[in-house]
């Protein structure tokens, strides 16, 4: 889908600012918004997909002017509610008595057991490849086209790039498709590609080069 | 923007409703963060760099497969399932971003700083990369070199090995890896 979150080219941005000595978090609230995205994931309450999902459906305006750990938050009240896991009304008068008490903290049981989990998630990671039984479309210095609609849900083809010729430089494992991952409509892995876009075809401007990674059904032959 | 009183409520109630339905315990939060705030950084990713500065055949081995180098120095998992390293050279520059959110390679630099997940980082790298670099990280770029920007749009985590300093030619593999940074595995800094 098209959405705030897809950002490749975007006009009207202003200078990076960079500060090589920034905190990893600035604020104790974005601690706990990471920590609290990590465990409900690790849990199997959502998938990565979804999570993404979540933030794209954000309203442009609401997804520009709150910052990236508000967007987390967002999508994990976002996801949890819409799966049944919380109710919204009773999150929602949950936060007005923390508001009321804002010294209050959480109380309950600690679980030692689900950091033993998290550990081996984190060891051994959570790939999303997954084998195929057909060989891949295209090979390394194929010329291809990247598709020019954008379908209505989630998507990883950022749009910059649609419409596009680039040229195949590495061909990669199949990988579970976003596309139906995010929206509980399947795994349907296909083989990945690493593409080189010309900049200047992309922006009619710059000598550089932009490679993108994309699934198959992202991309079809230039001719 | 909601006002931090909002949000720390916002995140408490997130967090008590999910420890009295039993998904979390109070303990879990704390212990997933401990692990990046003390365990997981770009200290990591600087052994890979200094070790393949120093060993031809893991440069080699590195830029074959990333993934399988790196889990050679016990390096690997969450958000490092499939490693590439791009090696830059007098002649070409390479350096990563990733347009649609933050993806990074966690187990080799940690979890992303705040100017690599910025909507400017985003927006602007891929397309006007030689004025970034120059004009935001003081890195400006001869019109001779190759600039190459990625982006992290699939499963792929990507991270950049910096060329090793004039100089260092009679250093160890410790004394290099202390001059590595997030910024030059990212590209963009050079050392």
């Amino acid at each position: 889908m098209d959405g705030p979150h897809d950002l490749g080219g975007a006009p009207g941005f202003g200078p990076v600012r960079f500060d090589p000595d920034e905190p990893l978090f600035d604020h104790d609230w974005q601690r706990k918004v990471f920590g609290l995205t990590m465990a409900t994931s690790t849990i199997g309450l959502y998938n990565r997909d979804e999570n993404r999902h979540a933030r794209e459906r954000m309203p442009a305006a609401d997804y520009r002017a709150t910052g990236y750990f508000e967007q987390w938050l967002v999508a994990m009240e976002t996801n949890l509610t819409e799966l049944g896991v919380l109710d919204a009304a009773t999150l929602r008068a949950r936060v007005e008595e923390f508001l009321a008490a804002p010294d209050e903290e959480v109380r309950g049981k600690a679980q030692p057991d689900l950091f033993e989990l998290f550990r081996d998630t984190l060891e051994f990671g959570a790939s999303l490849d997954r084998p195929v039984p057909t060989p891949p479309r295209y090979a390394v210095g194929d010329h291809v086209r990247a598709v020019s609609s954008a379908k209505p849900g989630h998507t990883r083809l950022p749009a910059y790039v649609r419409g596009h010729l680039g040229v195949v430089r590495r061909v990669d494992p199949a990988f579970v498709l976003p596309d139906t991952n995010a929206h509980h409509e399947g795994e349907h892995p296909e083989h990945t590609y690493n593409v080189a876009f010309n900049a200047h075809d992309l922006w009619e401007k710059g000598d550089h080069e932009v490679r993108v990674d994309v699934w198959e059904s992202y991309l079809e032959p230039a001719d | 923007m909601s006002d931090d009183a909002e949000l720390r409520a916002r995140v408490k109630a997130l967090e008590s409703l999910l420890v009295e339905r039993g998904l979390i315990g109070t303990d879990t939060v704390d212990q997933i963060v401990e692990v990046y705030e003390s365990e997981i950084g770009p200290l990591l990713g600087a052994q890979v760099v200094a070790r393949a500065w120093v060993d031809e055949e893991f440069r080699e081995r590195l830029l074959a497969d990333a993934t399988a180098a790196c889990w050679e120095l016990d390096i690997g998992g969450l958000q490092g399932e499939k490693l590439v390293a791009v090696e830059n050279t007098d002649t070409v520059h390479h350096v990563v971003v990733c347009t649609l959110c933050s993806c990074y390679p966690w187990p080799v630099l940690g979890i992303p700083p705040n100017w690599y997940k910025s909507p400017e980082y985003r927006a602007r790298m891929v397309a006007e990369p030689r004025r970034v670099l120059a004009e935001d990280f003081g890195l400006p770029l001869g019109e001779d070199v190759e600039i190459r920007v990625q982006d992290s749009s699939a499963e792929v985590r990507y991270f950049t090995l910096p060329q090793r300093p004039a100089g260092t030619e009679d250093w160890d593999e410790e004394r290099l890896a202390g001059i590595v940074t997030r910024e030059s595995m990212v590209g963009v800094a050079v050392l």
